[in-house]
């Protein structure tokens, strides 16, 4: 482990790095896509975020600064997420059922809690109505098996436009088993897309870009919001040394017809989120992942139609 | 004739132990705080059991991970405490249960009931895994009434669930319901010659590998 000490004074390549990367990032917040906001059109933020059980991060810092009770940590992480300002989330790592639920009560949300094998459930929060939902159901406690963290989809209508969410956590070190988990995601959404073609799909793929998770949304017309919008992925992990480390693993994958209407698409870097390139001992952040965050846009048929 | 309470804490610190045993209505609720009521539980061979303070700063019990020496000649694998020395026909037990930080947390619980003696009782066993049951131990020798084959409990250690245990008598059969959360989540029917004799109740987890907080224990019974 790190020391205290150490990590008040970063030096050698890891700092540079994280630097230089957190310099190119905080820069990068400042672009987006062409707006294309107007009257009479559908805007939809999406959002995902791996929160690390609602502990905090690195976890003995916020362990002193934010505590262990849980309603003190509940009530911090429904300002976090009410910052945010999400109209569709995903979150990984979500503790438990009873967070999913109360988070979404504060937030005035409905929820869908993912079950986890292992001890890692989500959920998928939503402003508009779920009107179906397809958690991925738990037959065994295994840490070793396909989507051992969460896997799970809703279906939900905004402004009549029925559309997927799939939130997926994938394995975090073993190839064998993410091949598995992509072969579950493509026959998961040819089953989806058959009821309904919009899909968002996005999570924690613990993977880059042209790992196999990818490669199945890619050959469905999926497009990377965050890659659309910079032409690049984007670190989504904090690094222990400063800033933000190299991965890029927090995804949010929009289908073909949705894709047009992305206006926006970012790693969300500020304080509280992205852990500060000169750190104190009692800096902490709300998790080792950022959020990663897609804002849509579209005029509906009927009204595109006056 | 079957002896009624009342143990509402303020009448319990007037009427005492003794008193609050055997005089009242139902049902009895325990209040973690009250030495009268610390008083009605009986930790099994060194079970661990005492009060604290919990996480958000309420008294509870606390269940640690602390071996208790179960005798070899009977089903050793949890270790529990009895609550009161009554002995209940169709008892109803609700609790809340926090995973405490020790070992595992609380991925499951036995909640004892129709217990005899340390070789002859019944429990149900919710739990994160598929070896969740209905089972009994008789004359040291572990049964399976019912294997439920489901995950109906998942560990938290952050927030309290519900957990009920249900014995009662429907259209002229005995059953045993395990509540989670409120929520049914096994049922089982016991079977001509395996219904359950009065007996005490006890709260259990895992030996040696578990802990949770445990507060608002409500113990009543739901028909005589």
């Amino acid at each position: 482990m790190v020391s205290r000490t150490a990590r008040m004074q970063p030096s050698g390549k890891g700092a540079r790095l994280g630097v230089l990367l957190g310099l190119a990032l905080a820069l990068s917040l400042v672009c987006a896509l062409p707006a294309a906001a107007g009257e009479g059109t559908v805007s939809l933020r999406v959002c995902t975020y791996n929160v690390l059980r609602f502990q905090g991060w690195p976890e003995d810092v916020a362990r002193e600064q934010l505590g262990t009770a849980a309603s003190r940590r509940l009530a911090h992480f429904t300002d976090v997420f009410g910052g945010l300002d999400c109209d569709l989330l995903a979150i990984q790592e979500g503790g438990s059922q009873q967070w999913i639920d109360r988070l979404a009560a504060n937030m005035g949300m409905e929820a869908l809690f993912l079950p986890s094998p292992a001890e890692f459930p989500g959920g998928i929060l939503s402003r508009h109505p779920i009107v179906e939902a397809r958690p991925r159901q738990v037959a065994e406690r295994s840490w070793e098996v396909p989507f051992s963290r969460t896997f799970g989809a809703a279906l939900v209508d905004v402004a009549g436009r029925p559309i997927w969410v799939v939130n997926l956590h994938a394995h975090p070190n073993r190839e064998d088993l993410r091949e598995q988990e992509a072969h579950i995601l493509a026959d998961t959404l040819d089953e989806l897309l058959a009821v309904a073609p919009s899909a968002i799909v996005m999570g924690d793929f613990n993977s880059e870009p042209g790992g196999p998770l990818h490669e199945v949304l890619v050959e469905r017309g999926f497009v990377n919001a965050v890659e659309a919008a910079w032409g690049r992925t984007v670190s989504t992990v904090n690094s222990p040394e400063g800033g933000v480390s190299s991965a890029s693993i927090d995804h949010i994958y929009l289908s073909a017809d949705l894709a047009g209407h992305l206006v926006s698409a970012r790693v969300v870097l500020e304080p509280g989120f992205m852990y500060p390139l000169m750190f104190g001992p009692d800096d902490w952040v709300h998790s080792d992942h950022l959020p990663v965050v897609a804002e849509l846009e579209w005029v509906p048929a009927a009204a595109s139609r006056q | 004739m079957r002896s009624t309470w009342l143990v509402v804490p303020v009448l319990v610190l007037v009427l005492g132990v003794g008193a609050a045993a055997s005089e009242g209505t139902w049902p009895l609720v325990i209040d973690p705080a009250n030495p009268e009521h610390q008083a009605l539980f009986e930790p099994v061979f060194g079970t661990p059991w005492e009060v604290v303070t919990d996480p958000e700063g309420e008294p509870a019990f606390y269940m640690g991970t602390q071996l208790a020496n179960i005798p070899t000649d009977t089903y050793d694998r949890t270790r529990y405490v009895l609550l009161t020395d009554e002995k209940l026909l169709n008892p109803r037990l609700d609790l809340k249960s926090l995973g405490g930080q020790e070992g595992s947390g609380n991925p499951s619980h036995f909640i004892i009931f129709a217990w005899q003696d340390y070789r002859n009782f019944y429990y149900i066993y919710p739990a994160e895994s598929v070896e969740t049951r209905v089972a009994r131990v008789v004359d040291g020798v572990h049964q399976t009434l019912y294997r439920h084959g489901e995950i109906i409990w998942v560990r938290d250690r952050d927030w309290y669930q519900d957990l009920t245990l249900e014995v009662l008598e429907e259209d002229g059969q005995r059953k045993v319901n395990t509540y989670v959360n409120g929520r049914l989540a096994m049922s089982y029917t016991f079977q001509p010659g395996e219904e359950p004799p009065a007996g005490r109740v006890g709260i259990g987890m895992w030996n040696l590998a578990h802990s949770a907080y445990i507060k608002d224990i409500v113990l009543t019974e739901t028909t005589k």
